[in-house]
C-alpha cells in the first residue's frame, strides 16, 4: 500500500521510490500513465531510466514542486528562446555533475518529457560548448573523435577561410 | 622462452582476428622479464558500435612458465560501454585463479581465452557510457538550438556527425540568432552544401541588448551591416528572408552618438536585395530618430505585418510609407500620431489596426467601412467622436469588425456608428465619459466579452443583456452609477464574470447564485455599493442550499449591511471575507452565551493550551492552596469563578479541563443518538447551536467560516464590543479590525489567537491602554509563574501589529513599541 496522494516508481534495476502524485505528474509521460492505470496502487515502472538516475530526476521535481520558479508563470518564449545565461542556481548546481550522469539525465528528461529539466540540461551542454575556443577543446572535452579524413578537414578550412579566427 | 610466448600470442592473433591487439612488447633483457601488454575487444551484441576494451598487461618472468605471470586488467571504457566495477572484479579474480592453477605450463593464451569467454557472458552487465555521441540527433539539435549561429563554424569542425547536423538541420538555421560575441571575424559557418541545398533564412531577429552593454548593440549592427556586404556570397540565402526584428529592450544604456554611424550601415545594409522578399518588420524602440527613413526604404509590397512600437513617427510618414497590399497587421503604437491616414483604412488586407497609446481625438467613419478589419485596437488614446454614417455612405455587408476597443478614451456619447457594428464580440469601452447606453446594443448578438466599466452610466438594461446575449462571458459594469440590476430569477446565462462594484446597486439580483458558471468563481465581490439587505429575499436560503458555493474570497466592503449575510452560512470554501464599512455594529453580538456555555464551547474545541492568571500578588497564595485542594473544592471554585467571570477567565485548573472535556463527550455522545449530525471541523458544540442552526444567527454563520476562514476584515463598522462570535474563527490569520469604537479586548482574545494570528489591527478604536497590560498578568507554566510585561509576545506568529489612532497614552505606547524592537514583528507603526 503506497500513502494517499502518493505513487511508487520503479527504475530499471528495480529500485522502488515513493513520490508524491502530484509531484511524479510534472512528467508528463507519467501524467499520461497515470490517467491510463486505474489502480491507485500500481507501481509504475520507468524502463528506461536507472535508480540512481530517477532520484536525481524526482529530487529535480520535487524541489521545483516546492519552488515553482516565476519565470515559468510568466513565459516570454520567443524572446529569450536560445538564452543560457539565465539558469537558476539551484539548477546549476544540479546540473554540476559529470558528463555521463548529464547525459543520461537528459536522456531521462526526454523519455519522461519533463520539459525544464531538459531545457535546464541542454542549456548546461550548451553552455559547456561555448566555453570551448577551438573545435580541438570540444573534441577533447567530450571525449569525441575526430573521425575528418585530412583532405576533408582541408576542405572545411578551406570553406570557412574567410571567417576563421583561430589558428 | 621468449620465442615460445611469441608463439602463444600469435596463436591468439590469428584466432581472435584483430579482436586482440598486442601493444608494445617490452623484453627487458637483462632480467629476461617481458612485459606483454594485451588489448582485449569486443564488439557488444546489442549495440554494433560499442565496444568494450579489456586492458591485460602480464609481466612474465624469466622462469616462466614455472612462475606465474604479474596480472594486471584495466577496464578501458570502450566507445561507450564500460564493464560494470563488481564484474570486472570478478573477472580479475578469475583470472589470476586460473593462472595459480596453470601453474608449469604455457598459460597466456588460456588466460586471455577466460577473459574473453567472460566478458562474453557478460552483455547484460555493460554500462552504457553515455557520451554526447550516443545522444540521438533531436536531442542534439536541441543543444546546438542554444548556441549562438557564430559557433556553428567551430561545431561543424568537430566530427563528420555534428558537421551533418549543421550544415542540414533547417531548424538550426531557419531563425537566425545573433548573440553576444558576435565579431565581425567570427562569422558563422557557411557550406556549399548548403548553399546547394537550397537553404535560406526565414527570420533574423536582433536582441540589441543581449547583454546589455554598448559594445553588442554595435555589434549586432556591425554583423548586419557584415552580412549584406557580403552579399555577394550570400545573397541567395538571404532572398527568402521573411522576418526582421530589431528590438531595443528598455533601460539598455544606448550610444547616441555611435547610433549615427550604426544606422547608416543599417540603411547600406537594407538597400540590398533581400529585404524584397521580407513580409514582416519589427522594430521596437530603436533609432527614434531615424525609423522614417527605414520604412521608406523598404519595399513595400510585400509586407505582410509592420510593427513600430515606442518609436516617434510623423503623420506623413505614414501617408508615404503605405502601399502594400497584403499588408495585414499594422501596429504603430506609441508613436506619437495624432491623425489616423487615409492610407491605412484603404488597405484591402487589413486585418488587425492597432494604434495605442497615440493622441487621436477623432476616427474618421471610414475605419469602420473596411471589409477586411477584424481588430481594432485604439485604447490608451483622446478620441471624443467618432464620425457618423453620411446619407451617402452604406455599412458594408460583410463588415469583419469582433474585436473593437477603445478604453482609456474621451467619449462622452454613444457613437451612433457602434450600434451599426453588428458582428462584435468583444466592446472595451472602459474608461470613458459615457453617460448613457442605446437600447440597441441589445442587437450584439455574438457578444462575448463587454466592459463599459469606470464610465458614468446610471442605469444598465441588465435583464435585456443578458436574455439577448447567449454567448455572453464576461460583463463588467463597474465604477458607474447603476442603482437597479433587477433580473428576472429565472434566467440563464452563460456569464462567468460579471463585476459589479463600485456602483449604487441596492439590491443584488439572485440570478447569481441560480447560474453554475458564476457560482465556479473563487471571488465575490459586491464592494462599494448600496446594499442593505444582501438575502433578505425568502429565496435566498432554499437556493444556497441547492447551488455549491465555491467562493474563496468574499467582499461586501463599502455597503450598508446591518446584518451578515446569511449566503456565509453556506460557504465551502471561504478563506477571506470582507465586511468592512458597514453598518454591523449591531448585529453581532446579539446573542448572548452565559459564560459557562461560552467556556464550554471554547474549551471543547481544544482552544486553551496557556493558561493565564490574573491575581494579585497576595492571593498567589490562595491560588496555591487552591491548586492543592481543586479535586474537593471543584465546585466551590468554580461558583467563585462565575462571580469573577469578568475580570479573569483562565485559571482554570487542570482538573477541571479535564472535568469539562469528559462533560463535552458526553454532551457529544448525547447528540449522536440524538442523530444530530457533527461536523469533522465544529464537533463538539454546544448544544443549542446545534439546533439552532437552521435559523438565522450569526453563531451558526461563524461556526460554518470557522473551517475556512483564514482573512477577516470588520474595520469600519463602528463596533463597540469585541464580538465573541469572532473568537469561534479558529483557522484565523489575519484580523482587521481598524476604525471601530472597540474600548476593550476580552482575555479570550488572548487565549484563543496568541498562537494563530499573524496580522492584528486595531488601529484607529477608542482603546485607553493597549488591552491586557495591566500588569497583572500572569503565564502559568507547568511550574512556574511568570509575569507577562507585553501580553502580545505570547503571539508566536506574529508579523504585524497596530494599535496606532487610539487613545492610548504615548509613553504606553512607547514602552509597548519597545517590547518589538529585535523581533520579527513587523509594521509595528508608530501612534
Amino acid at each position: 500500500m503506497t500513502e494517499l496522494g502518493k505513487i511508487k516508481l520503479v527504475s530499471s534495476d528495480s529500485q522502488e521510490f515513493e513520490v508524491d502524485r502530484e509531484v511524479a505528474a510534472m512528467s508528463q509521460t507519467i501524467k499520461n500513465l497515470l490517467e491510463a492505470i486505474e489502480d491507485e496502487n500500481t507501481a509504475i515502472p520507468i524502463e528506461n531510466v536507472k535508480g540512481e538516475i530517477l532520484e536525481r530526476v524526482i529530487h529535480y521535481c520535487e524541489h521545483h514542486y516546492n519552488h515553482p520558479s516565476p519565470k515559468n508563470l510568466t513565459e516570454n518564449e520567443n524572446e529569450y528562446e536560445r538564452r543560457t545565461d539565465d539558469i537558476e542556481p539551484w539548477d546549476q548546481t544540479f546540473c554540476n555533475v559529470e558528463q555521463p550522469i548529464l547525459f543520461e539525465l537528459i536522456l531521462a528528461a526526454n523519455y519522461l518529457d519533463i520539459k525544464p529539466l531538459l531545457d535546464v540540461c541542454c542549456k548546461t551542454v550548451a553552455n559547456l560548448i561555448k566555453e570551448c575556443r577551438s573545435p580541438e577543446e570540444i573534441r577533447k572535452r567530450f571525449k569525441i573523435k575526430n573521425d575528418f579524413t585530412k583532405e576533408e578537414e582541408e576542405e572545411i578550412r578551406k570553406e570557412n577561410a574567410w571567417c576563421l579566427d583561430e589558428k | 622462452m621468449t620465442n615460445e610466448i611469441f608463439e602463444e600470442v600469435e596463436v591468439l592473433e590469428s584466432i581472435y582476428e584483430g579482436g586482440i591487439e598486442i601493444l608494445q612488447p617490452t623484453i627487458e633483457e637483462k632480467k629476461e622479464d617481458i612485459i606483454l601488454n594485451l588489448l582485449i575487444k569486443m564488439k557488444a551484441n546489442t549495440l554494433d558500435e560499442a565496444v568494450v576494451k579489456i586492458l591485460v598487461s602480464l609481466k612474465i618472468f624469466s622462469t616462466y612458465p614455472e612462475s606465474v605471470p604479474e596480472i594486471k586488467i584495466e577496464n578501458l571504457s570502450g566507445k561507450n560501454l564500460k564493464i560494470q566495477e563488481s564484474e570486472f572484479e570478478d573477472l580479475f579474480e578469475l583470472v589470476t585463479e586460473h593462472a595459480e592453477e596453470m601453474k608449469g605450463s604455457p598459460m597466456i593464451f588460456n588466460l586471455i581465452m577466460v577473459a574473453q569467454d567472460f566478458i562474453d557472458g557478460l552483455d547484460d552487465f555493460l554500462i552504457v557510457v553515455n557520451t554526447i555521441e550516443t545522444l540521438p540527433e533531436d536531442l542534439l539539435v536541441k543543444i546546438f538550438n542554444y548556441i549562438p549561429n557564430e559557433f556553428y563554424q567551430k561545431l561543424s569542425r568537430v566530427c563528420r556527425r555534428w558537421n551533418e547536423l549543421v550544415i542540414s538541420e533547417r531548424s538550426l538555421w531557419s531563425d537566425l540568432w545573433i548573440g553576444d560575441s558576435y565579431t565581425h571575424k567570427n562569422y558563422f559557418y557557411r557550406s556549399s552544401h548548403r548553399r546547394s541545398s537550397g537553404f535560406k533564412f526565414q527570420s533574423i531577429n536582433i536582441l540589441m541588448d543581449w547583454k546589455i552593454s554598448q559594445n553588442n548593440s554595435r555589434g549586432s549592427i556591425a554583423m548586419l551591416d557584415d552580412i549584406f556586404s557580403r552579399t555577394n556570397l550570400i545573397a541567395d540565402e538571404f532572398s527568402d528572408l521573411e522576418n526582421l526584428s530589431l528590438t531595443r529592450k528598455k533601460n539598455t544604456q544606448y550610444d547616441y552618438s555611435t547610433s549615427q554611424t550604426n544606422f547608416m550601415k543599417l540603411m547600406k545594409a537594407l538597400d540590398y536585395s533581400f529585404s524584397k522578399g521580407l513580409k514582416s518588420l519589427s522594430l521596437e524602440s530603436v533609432f527614434q530618430f531615424n525609423v522614417n527613413k527605414i520604412l521608406q526604404r523598404m519595399a513595400k509590397d510585400r509586407f505582410v505585418s509592420l510593427r513600430c512600437v515606442n518609436v516617434k513617427l510623423s503623420d506623413q510618414v505614414v501617408d508615404n510609407l503605405l502601399n502594400p497590399e497584403n499588408l495585414e497587421t499594422l501596429e504603430l503604437s506609441t508613436c506619437g500620431l495624432s491623425l489616423i491616414s487615409d492610407v491605412i483604412f484603404r488597405l484591402p488586407n487589413l486585418k488587425n489596426l492597432v494604434l495605442n497609446n497615440n493622441p487621436i481625438k477623432t476616427l474618421p467613419v471610414e475605419l469602420f467601412l473596411s471589409e477586411s478589419i477584424e481588430l481594432i485596437d485604439l485604447n490608451n488614446t483622446s478620441i471624443y467622436y467618432i464620425e457618423p454614417l453620411t446619407n451617402n455612405e452604406m455599412m458594408p455587408h460583410n463588415n469583419k469588425l469582433i474585436k473593437l476597443l477603445i478604453s482609456d478614451s474621451k467619449l462622452a456619447v454613444w457613437p451612433p456608428i457602434l450600434c451599426r457594428l453588428l458582428k462584435l464580440e468583444t466592446l472595451d469601452l472602459s474608461n470613458n465619459l459615457l453617460e448613457k447606453i442605446p437600447n440597441e446594443i441589445i442587437y450584439y448578438e455574438k457578444m462575448r466579452h463587454f466592459n463599459i466599466s469606470s464610465n458614468r452610466l446610471t442605469e444598465f438594461p441588465i435583464e435585456n443583456v443578458l436574455t439577448s446575449w447567449p454567448d455572453i462571458r464576461y460583463l463588467n459594469i463597474r465604477n458607474n452609477c447603476i442603482s437597479d440590476i433587477h433580473v428576472s430569477n429565472n434566467i440563464h446565462t452563460s456569464l462567468t464574470i460579471f463585476e459589479v462594484q463600485q456602483n449604487k446597486i441596492s439590491h443584488f439580483p439572485l440570478f447569481y447564485f441560480t447560474n453554475a458558471r458564476l457560482l465556479k468563481n473563487k471571488y465575490f465581490n459586491i464592494s462599494n455599493n448600496h446594499v442593505q439587505n444582501f438575502d433578505d429575499s425568502k429565496k435566498y436560503g432554499y437556493l444556497f442550499q441547492n447551488y455549491p458555493i465555491n467562493f474563496q474570497e468574499m467582499n461586501f466592503n463599502g455597503n450598508k449591511l446591518s446584518k451578515i449575510p446569511k449566503i456565509l452560512q453556506h460557504t465551502k470554501k471561504l478563506k477571506e471575507l470582507k465586511l468592512c464599512n458597514n453598518n454591523l455594529q449591531n448585529t453581532i453580538n446579539e446573542y448572548k452565551t452565559t459564560d459557562e456555555e461560552y467556556r464550554q464551547f471554547t474549551s471543547a474545541q481544544g482552544i486553551i493550551r496557556l493558561r493565564i492568571a490574573r491575581k494579585t500578588n497576595t492571593k498567589k497564595q490562595q491560588s496555591k492552596t487552591k491548586n492543592n485542594q481543586t479535586n474537593k473544592t471543584n465546585s466551590n471554585s468554580r461558583k467563585k469563578k462565575k462571580k469573577k467571570r469578568s475580570i479573569f477567565i483562565a485559571d482554570i485548573k487542570k482538573s477541571k479541563v479535564i472535568d469539562e472535556s469528559e462533560k463535552i463527550k458526553e454532551i457529544e455522545k448525547v447528540n449522536i443518538k440524538k442523530g444530530i449530525n457533527v461536523n469533522k471541523d465544529q464537533k463538539l458544540v454546544p448544544k443549542h447551536i446545534l439546533s439552532n442552526q437552521t435559523f438565522y444567527n450569526t453563531e451558526a454563520i461563524f461556526l460554518n467560516l470557522s473551517a475556512t476562514l483564514i482573512t477577516l476584515d470588520l474595520s469600519g463598522n463602528r463596533i463597540k464590543i469585541f464580538p465573541k462570535e469572532v473568537l469561534l474563527l479558529h483557522k484565523l490569520k489575519n484580523l482587521y479590525f481598524s476604525n471601530n469604537n472597540l474600548l476593550y479586548l476580552p482575555f479570550e482574545f488572548l487565549e484563543i489567537f496568541h498562537d494563530k494570528l499573524e496580522i492584528i489591527d486595531f488601529s484607529r478604536n477608542k482603546m485607553k491602554r493597549i488591552p491586557f497590560s495591566n500588569g497583572n498578568l500572569f503565564l502559568v507554566t507547568s511550574k512556574f509563574l511568570t509575569t507577562i510585561e507585553n501580553p502580545f509576545t505570547l503571539f508566536t506568529k506574529l508579523k504585524s501589529i497596530s494599535f496606532t489612532g487610539n487613545k492610548i497614552p504615548s509613553e504606553k505606547y512607547m514602552k509597548f513599541i519597545s517590547f518589538f524592537k529585535n523581533s520579527k514583528v513587523l509594521n509595528i507603526s508608530d501612534n
